[in-house]
């Protein structure tokens, strides 16, 4: 038995935000007046220095004098590498629309998908396995959602017969196209330890090409199928690729489509999706493109030059347990909150420092974006004027 | 002298007073924000505006105040609140005295353990009679920093917000409410 003395810090405050002694607080003060404003088209971060664990009941930010057009993404990441900057996205609420009524708060408490690219690439070779296809070098973090969506090439395109390479990979999704000569598949796997090193697309007879995507996804419940919770396939001859979904689980799961076609001309995302990544394979020819939605769409679509094509689609489960914001580990505030806007229109209640002084008390910028990615590198912002905006978390739900 | 041990402090002792103001409490939202106080009217007869504060140790509350402006009438009540609405101490209904000034109440000793409270503050009169000291920022700001509120309880706060029902903050004011604790001397 030990004697463990009490928790002498003070206890978080009820709300966090960049203006609070829990974030840049004193840090940005003598600062202009707050005022109405449009948020940042670039992903803002601000560090979070919390002593103990954070359970979120609501996100929300202060409205402005204008409300809609635009969406909102609020979210929490960790610096996972202090050297390079990395920051993996824990949860966010998505992008969510701008409404409700001007100078008052609109909250959130759905935490949605995240969801980045990490690599895409081809192979013109013929191979079966040993080695198979093989991407270059990723890093996977333990719990995180991979979809590995990829288009080989044969006179009878064969199912991959084993992934290797980090997590254990399972099929999701596939589907024969242009007669037998291409297939388009979606696998997927969890990490139970954090990998970096490559992943082998091996096949149990000999293939002529095969181009590959490989996306990211967190804030994904993983605990069943890998949070995979059903697919779709499709295939045609035409402009309109096409898998259709049946009716989702929960309206916070998310949607992923992949569309190979037999050619190399651009794919586009269909409505409502946006686009992860395409690669391209010249002999044979062959695409793929790969799509996200961060709320239910059924219809999977995408828009292609006229010709062979096959779209697989899979719904992903949202992580249904609580957001709980980690205190900084020891020694190492790696916490941020982050905070991106579509577009121009929407307004928040914000303030503006001088340039430099949001840099200045710790905050970063991230790539510019209209949702928060799952995996983000932010560089400094020494030169640009960061958004401060009234927004961030609460620990109880009444707030808006 | 006796010898003991004190384990070593590793955070900010806890405050001796608490307000808005307080780094325990608003302070650094309500510095950041640039939020003179002046003399207000209070806003609403009747309505209970709750403030929330954090303390790191137990602490005994000895004496509860509001900031009074340049007018006084009516009556006020000035309480504590746990986060789940219970209230553990209140001043009574008191009548408004001396205006430009803290209005200070001795209450019963209380403890309160290391967490987050509410300060409360209601009175029953409205308008330019009945003056405090407050902040009036943007509209929204105060909601978002978290400030609770409930209408129409008529004083005090032990018979009619006990437990308190918070609902969401929409007024634009924030008052100088306080406790001090630790000592009973002061102010």
């Amino acid at each position: 038995m030990i004697w463990t003395p009490p928790p002498r810090a003070l206890p978080n405050p009820v709300v966090i935000h960049p203006w609070s002694r829990a974030s840049l607080g004193l840090g940005v003060a003598n600062i202009s007046a707050a005022a109405s404003g449009t948020g940042p088209t670039t992903m803002n971060l601000y560090p979070l220095y919390l002593m103990e664990p954070f359970t979120v009941a609501k996100a929300f930010w202060c409205n402005g004098a204008t409300v809609g057009t635009d969406s909102i993404d609020l979210g929490v990441y960790a610096m996972t590498d202090m050297a390079t900057g990395r920051c993996d996205l824990i949860r966010s609420t998505g992008a969510v629309l701008s409404a409700g009524t001007a100078s008052v708060v609109q909250e959130v408490s759905a935490w949605k998908v995240g969801r980045a690219n990490l690599t895409s690439g081809n192979d013109s070779t013929d191979r079966s396995s040993a080695p198979g296809y093989t991407t270059a070098s990723v890093t996977l973090k333990a719990g995180r959602l991979y979809l590995l969506s990829f288009v080989n090439t044969a006179a009878d395109a064969a199912v991959a017969s084993a992934i290797t390479g980090g997590p254990g990979w399972t099929s999701r999704s596939s589907t024969q196209f242009n007669t037998t000569g291409h297939r388009v598949s979606i696998w997927s796997g969890v990490p139970t330890v954090d990998y970096t090193g490559t992943i082998d697309i091996a096949f149990g007879a000999t293939q002529t090409g095969c181009c590959w995507v490989l996306d990211e996804m967190s804030g994904v419940g993983t605990s069943t199928t890998d949070g995979i919770v059903q697919q779709a396939v499709g295939t045609g001859n035409s402009t309109t690729p096409l898998a259709t979904l049946a009716a989702f689980g929960s309206a916070n799961n998310a949607t992923y489509g992949a569309t190979g076609v037999a050619n190399t001309s651009t794919v586009a995302p269909g409505a409502g999706f946006t686009e992860l990544a395409e690669a391209t394979a010249a002999t044979p020819a062959s695409r793929v493109e790969t799509e996200w939605s961060v709320a239910n769409d059924t219809t999977v679509d995408s828009t292609v030059t006229s010709g062979q094509w096959g779209m697989c689609a899979v719904e992903i489960k949202a992580d249904t347990s609580p957001f709980v914001i980690p205190p900084s580990a020891p020694g190492v505030p790696n916490i941020y909150m982050a905070f991106v806007c579509s577009g121009s229109t929407a307004t928040i209640l914000r303030k503006l420092p001088g340039a430099g002084q949001n840099a200045m008390a710790g905050g970063l910028q991230g790539p510019s974006g209209s949702v928060l990615a799952s995996t983000i590198t932010p560089g400094t912002a020494v030169a640009s004027s960061l958004t401060l905006p009234l927004a961030g978390f609460s620990l109880r739900s009444l707030i808006g | 002298m006796d010898a003991f041990y004190a384990s070593p402090a590793l955070a900010r002792p806890g405050e001796i007073t608490i307000t808005p103001w307080s780094y325990q409490s608003l302070g650094t939202e309500m510095y950041v924000s640039n939020l003179p106080v002046t003399s207000q009217n209070w806003p609403t007869a009747n309505l209970v505006i709750y403030v929330p504060f954090s303390i790191p140790e137990p602490m005994m509350i000895t004496k509860l105040f509001w900031g009074n402006g340049a007018a006084v009438a009516g009556n006020y009540d000035v309480g504590v609140y746990d986060s789940a609405g219970t209230r553990l101490v209140s001043s009574g209904s008191t009548g408004q005295s001396g205006t430009s000034r803290l209005q200070v109440v001795d209450v019963i000793d209380t403890v309160i353990a290391r967490g987050l409270f509410y300060l409360a503050l209601c009175g029953d009169t409205a308008g330019s009679t009945s003056r405090v000291l407050a902040c009036v920022p943007a509209a929204g700001i105060a909601q978002s920093f978290g400030l609770l509120q409930q209408a129409s309880v008529t004083l005090p706060l032990s018979t009619n917000a006990s437990p308190a029902t918070f609902a969401i903050y929409a007024t634009a004011l924030i008052p100088l409410v306080g406790l001090q604790g630790y000592r009973t001397g002061g102010p």
